[in-house]
């Protein structure tokens, strides 16, 4: 529930154990000490608390706290790109300028409650609108100013149109963050990621990363490498790659994804509840602990209430037309949770009616004696959700109450399993410094 | 500075009830839908609310706990 870890010496493993064991059994100020670190990180707690409620209450906390407002704008579905992948599916909607106006509004309805705005920028190619962003995010930060309230934005764009120009339109606007997809080695990414008159992109994309890390230091990257093959001259030519942006350590922030299938087709088994098979856990060991071990950062998300930041009410994915949803994957009519109006954002109330009275009884239901549930809080909503209108495929959890094995982590076990890795590197790296 | 419209000319036309200093069924107290600023500006409409509403910022219908984990 904490997500601390804490640490004993070695001698002092025999006593901790049998401590944990029987709590009670204390017979002098060491194992005092010991007891007393084990209860003030949350490791024991006393047999009256009723964990579960706890993390129910933590949950809903996570769920309808109201202070911080996420919006993940789509300015564009056009993409100067035609990835073999992608799972857009409708590539020819611009944002409106009376769009923005709404979009203006619902900041404007909710600034004093804002404490924290965060505005995501995705598409489609979000750089081909790039004076959407200009005009919402200047807006949005004197905005938050005003009220003494904290703004941050960054952009997912595929890097092409990251030219020295709009390089500086961003930072002027902003953004002092991007996402960056690699779509494996350069070779394998020019195979998948090509523009739309099949031009190579790799080259151009790396160099345009590296000419925006030049350019201010408080600049950085969150980079995110597909791996399409397990194959190991493919392995080692993604860490080659990542070495060579060995310059900017501080900047940037690595994560890895195997991706075998376009995205619609896996949608209805979820990502959460992928496991991953034994081989693609020990590649991602293998990777991460290299460039761990060579002073690189993996991307590592804080402790979460929630499966996902966007069963938040107050976070939303905004597209084109003004139709909100909850995921960037799959934004069809039929996921459609909210509209854009005058008024701000209208919740579909009907819809998250639905919504909660189907999944929340199966999450109390099934998760209530499960070990998983404070690391997964029970995978993703909305496939909980799409797998209760099929009766012919209910949704099975592949992981409820089984033990964690090298060969069976789901992949959000995974981030728990690579936060302790972290750790473990940072503290070599500080005995060796 | 490029910008495709004056999104501070559009936001004009909201009124004061519109802007939430709070969500609904917050339990801090505030009462903040019967207090309302007055004055034009924008700005100073929107700091008229906050001076009224309570200081707790993690305020939901769920928790009133006023510390975050």
């Amino acid at each position: 529930m904490t997500d601390l870890y804490i640490s004993y010496p070695l001698n002092q493993k025999k006593r901790v154990l049998e401590i944990i064991k029987n709590p009670y059994d204390i017979k002098n100020n060491t194992d005092k000490d010991i007891f007393n670190k084990l209860k003030d990180s949350n490791n024991i707690i006393h047999n009256n608390f009723n964990e579960y409620r706890e993390l129910l209450r933590l949950r809903n906390r996570a769920f309808y706290q109201n202070d911080i407002s996420e919006l993940t704008i789509l300015p564009t579905l056009k993409c100067n790109f035609n990835c073999s992948y992608c799972f857009e599916q409708s590539k020819d909607k611009d944002m409106g300028n009376d769009i923005l106006g709404k979009v203006a509004k619902e900041l404007y309805i909710n600034s004093l409650r804002n404490k924290l705005l965060i505005i995501r920028w995705f598409g489609g190619e979000p750089l081909l609108k790039l004076k959407h962003i200009e005009t919402v995010n200047i807006f949005a930060k004197e905005l938050q100013d005003k009220n003494d309230n904290n703004f941050a934005s960054m952009v997912t764009t595929n890097g092409y149109l990251l030219t020295d120009e709009n390089q500086n339109r961003l930072m002027d606007a902003h953004i002092t963050t991007i996402d960056i997809t690699f779509d494996g080695s350069p070779v394998l990414h020019n195979s998948h990621r090509f523009t739309q008159d099949d031009s190579n992109t790799y080259d151009t994309i790396s160099q345009n990363v590296k000419n925006f890390l030049d350019k201010d230091p408080i600049n950085n990257a969150i980079i995110r490498f597909q791996l399409h093959s397990t194959d190991s001259v493919e392995i080692e030519a993604v860490i080659k790659e990542i070495y060579s942006f060995d310059k900017y350590k501080s900047q940037i922030n690595f994560y890895f994804r195997f991706i075998f299938t376009n995205c619609l087709d896996s949608w209805s088994d979820g990502e959460a509840q992928q496991v991953k098979n034994k081989d693609q856990i020990s590649i991602l060991e293998y990777m991460y602990k290299k460039i761990m071990h060579k002073g690189f950062s993996p991307v590592i998300y804080g402790k979460s209430f929630s499966y996902c930041s966007y069963e938040n009410e107050n976070k939303w994915v905004i597209s084109p037309n003004g139709d909100c949803f909850k995921c960037t994957v799959g934004a069809t009519a039929d996921r459609i949770h909210g509209t854009l109006t005058d008024n701000g954002i209208e919740d579909n109330k009907l819809k998250r009616n639905e919504f909660n009275t189907k999944v929340d009884p199966e999450l109390t239901k099934e998760c209530k004696q499960c070990g998983n549930l404070p690391l997964c809080w029970g995978g993703c909503q909305l496939v909980r959700y799409q797998s209760s209108l099929d009766d012919e495929k209910p949704f099975v959890c592949k992981f409820n109450k089984k033990p964690i094995s090298e060969d069976n982590i789901p992949s959000v076990l995974f981030l728990d399993k690579l936060t302790s890795m972290k750790q473990v590197y940072q503290n070599i790296q500080k005995v060796i410094i | 500075m490029n910008k495709e419209i004056d999104l501070w000319s559009v936001v004009e036309e909201l009124s004061d009830d519109q802007v939430k200093a709070c969500g609904s069924g917050c339990s801090c107290g505030c009462n903040y839908e019967n207090t309302g600023g007055s004055s034009s500006s924008q700005n100073s409409k929107a700091n008229n609310k906050r001076n009224l509403h309570s200081p707790q910022s993690n305020c939901s219908p769920y928790d009133s706990d006023p510390g975050a984990p």
